[in-house]
């Protein structure tokens, strides 16, 4: 590109800038009216974007306490619940042992048994069977 | 009258106040009417180039108004850009529609010529200036899309070359060569009387 081709590129350049930049600003009312409605439009919505309300610390404070509450209650739940887990079968196991049927024999008969014990001549009889036998 | 033709963008956000809407709408203000210039270069309809660029406002604001104020220039503009040309390609599907069925495609209303010319005192210079914009317009038109939209903001909206290949998606080596195809271009289509 030769020197003169250079210098009517920039002359170009500037003059096209130049006759831009006077469009611009001959934009009309309308227009002008318009494009600010639309900026206005923009900017609350990125103000909105901002400010969303559900994160507002007037609302952060109930649902903060709400977790807060909900994270207690599942350590509650969850402290005691190994333990008693593993206490449960250990209690219904001695549960089963005394309730079994025999058991419970024994315990209806103890007065017999307490009665027999008060009873001299029948447990020397029982003796002198065992010497024989 | 004398217009200031680059404004620059550092000094703009240092000057803006600290209120980051404040610095939105600034920042929004400050290249709203040229964008929607640039819209009206490619759409040529006063409505969609509106509708363009409220989108673009729209989006930046939405979607990236937290990222550092001196990123909003070129991803505005690389919003605008592909707004554009998605405005673009729906009107050729609308006009093959429109063709088909015998529709007008509205071409013969142009808004370009139709819009108020540059400001001016004297009347005669204000229609030399208007035609000079007009023929200005129908060059870029015959521009590739690539070429137009480096052209439109390396010249117009004065962004740098890394600002540009942001806004345009493409390396900076890509954006060089298509500024200079299309100045080169421009000046053989205004030919050597246009100034």
């Amino acid at each position: 590109m030769t020197e003169l081709d250079s210098s009517r590129e920039r002359e170009i350049e500037q003059r096209a800038r130049e006759l831009f930049a006077e469009s611009v600003a001959g934009l009309d009312g309308h227009t002008r009216s318009r494009l600010s409605r639309a900026r206005a439009a923009a900017v609350a919505a990125a103000g909105e974007r901002r400010w969303n309300p559900w994160l507002a610390p007037s609302r952060l404070v109930p649902v903060g306490g709400a977790a807060a509450a909900l994270i207690a209650l599942a350590l509650v739940w969850q402290i005691p619940q190994a333990p008693v887990a593993s206490a449960t079968p250990v209690v219904l196991n001695d549960l089963d042992l005394l309730l079994e049927g025999e058991n419970l024999d024994f315990f209806e008969e103890l007065e017999f048994y307490a009665w027999l014990l008060e009873q001299p001549e029948l447990l020397e009889v029982e003796a002198s069977g065992d010497d024989k036998g | 009258m004398k217009l200031s033709l680059c404004i620059e963008p550092g000094l703009a956000v240092e000057e803006m106040t600290v209120n980051p809407t404040a610095e939105l709408d600034g920042f929004l203000r400050q290249v709203e009417a040229s964008a929607f210039r640039i819209a009206l270069v490619s759409l040529r309809d006063r409505d969609e180039a509106l509708d363009v660029v409220q989108d673009a406002m729209l989006r930046l604001a939405t979607s990236y108004a937290h990222r550092p104020p001196e990123e909003w220039r070129p991803l505005f503009y690389r919003i605008l850009q592909n707004r554009i040309r998605d405005w673009g390609r729906r009107r050729k599907v609308s006009r093959r529609i429109l063709s088909f069925f015998g529709g007008q495609d509205g071409e013969d209303n142009d808004p370009i010529v139709a819009m108020p010319g540059p400001r001016g005192d004297d009347p005669a210079q204000a229609v030399a200036d208007q035609d000079a914009m007009a023929a200005l317009e129908r060059a870029l038109r015959e521009l590739s899309a690539k070429q137009r939209e480096a052209f439109v903001l390396r010249t117009f909206e004065c962004l740098d070359v890394a600002q540009t290949a942001v806004a345009m998606g493409v390396s900076d080596g890509s954006v060089k060569t298509h500024y200079s195809r299309a100045v080169s271009r421009l000046r053989e289509l205004l030919g050597e009387h246009w100034s």
